[in-house]
């Protein structure tokens, strides 16, 4: 893996459950020490639900796509892109299912969503190029 | 991932879970908290020991929950490290699963009427 620019490297992985395991080593190696551990932790928390959507939804069983992660950390920013070439899908404006009043009535699970704009309220969605990017900005504690 | 289960006075059970709750953990716990869950009416979910959370994680809790109280029981969970309790609060789960940070009162809010 070569160094990229701003002195982080990116992780290219298959886009499949399986290769999950990868994104927390990298994202720990990545943030070099630089990233205070707290806001690493959110941003985990973050990027798991990203990853874990395109690995899940994004592509056909048979056919897993690619999801290329890179990590930025500059002007005051630490800032993951997360970039896949699986279905058309914006995480940030989806539909998110209301939360039901009572345990007998929720259906578990669909809160991947609801965290990722709860941990970076900042993100933003791109299609280009047949590709989609996701970008999650956190603010570096000051 | 590993799951301890303490049985305590008053047919309370306390589930003890520790590492990281992602989607390799989930498939991990899945199956013991399903067959926990269906065979307890009083239960303590400690989370202290759980270092990250994400929401397949949360699944497995909110399955396990809801068959216990199905069968009129309880669950909470206790103690979640702060990013963790934040997963569970930002999700809305914390009004269907009360938290507690004190294992008495976690005990008591779980244990049957006498």
């Amino acid at each position: 893996m070569a160094p990229a620019e701003g002195g982080n490297s990116d992780l290219r992985i298959v886009g499949a459950v399986e290769a999950l395991d990868r994104i927390y080593p990298w994202l720990d190696e990545a943030a070099g020490g630089e990233i205070p551990e707290t806001l690493l932790t959110r941003m985990h928390v973050a990027l798991e639900e990203a990853v874990a959507n395109v690995a899940l939804h994004g592509f056909a069983p048979d056919a897993p796509g690619h999801i290329t992660l890179r990590l930025r950390v500059e002007d005051g920013q630490a800032r993951l892109v997360i970039e896949d070439n699986g279905a058309p899908f914006d995480p940030t404006t989806a539909e998110i299912r209301p939360m039901a009043a009572s345990l007998a009535e929720v259906t578990p699970g669909g809160w991947g969503l609801g965290l990722i704009r709860k941990f970076c309220p900042a993100a933003t969605y791109e299609r280009r190029d047949g590709l989609n990017y996701l970008t999650l900005p956190f603010p570096m504690p000051v | 991932m590993s799951i301890t289960i303490h049985e305590l006075d008053g047919g309370v059970t306390r589930v003890v879970l520790a590492g990281r709750i992602d989607i390799k953990g989930a498939q991990e716990i899945d199956t013991p908290l399903s067959v926990i869950g269906g065979s307890r009416r009083a239960l303590v979910i400690d989370l202290a020991e759980v270092e990250f959370l994400a929401s397949i994680g949360l699944r497995s809790l909110v399955q396990c929950a809801k068959v216990v109280q199905l069968k009129g029981g309880k669950v909470v969970l206790l103690s979640p490290r702060p990013v963790v309790a934040e997963v569970i609060q930002f999700s809305g789960i914390d009004e269907l699963i009360p938290i507690h940070d004190d294992a008495d009162e976690a005990i008591a809010a779980v244990s049957p009427a006498r």
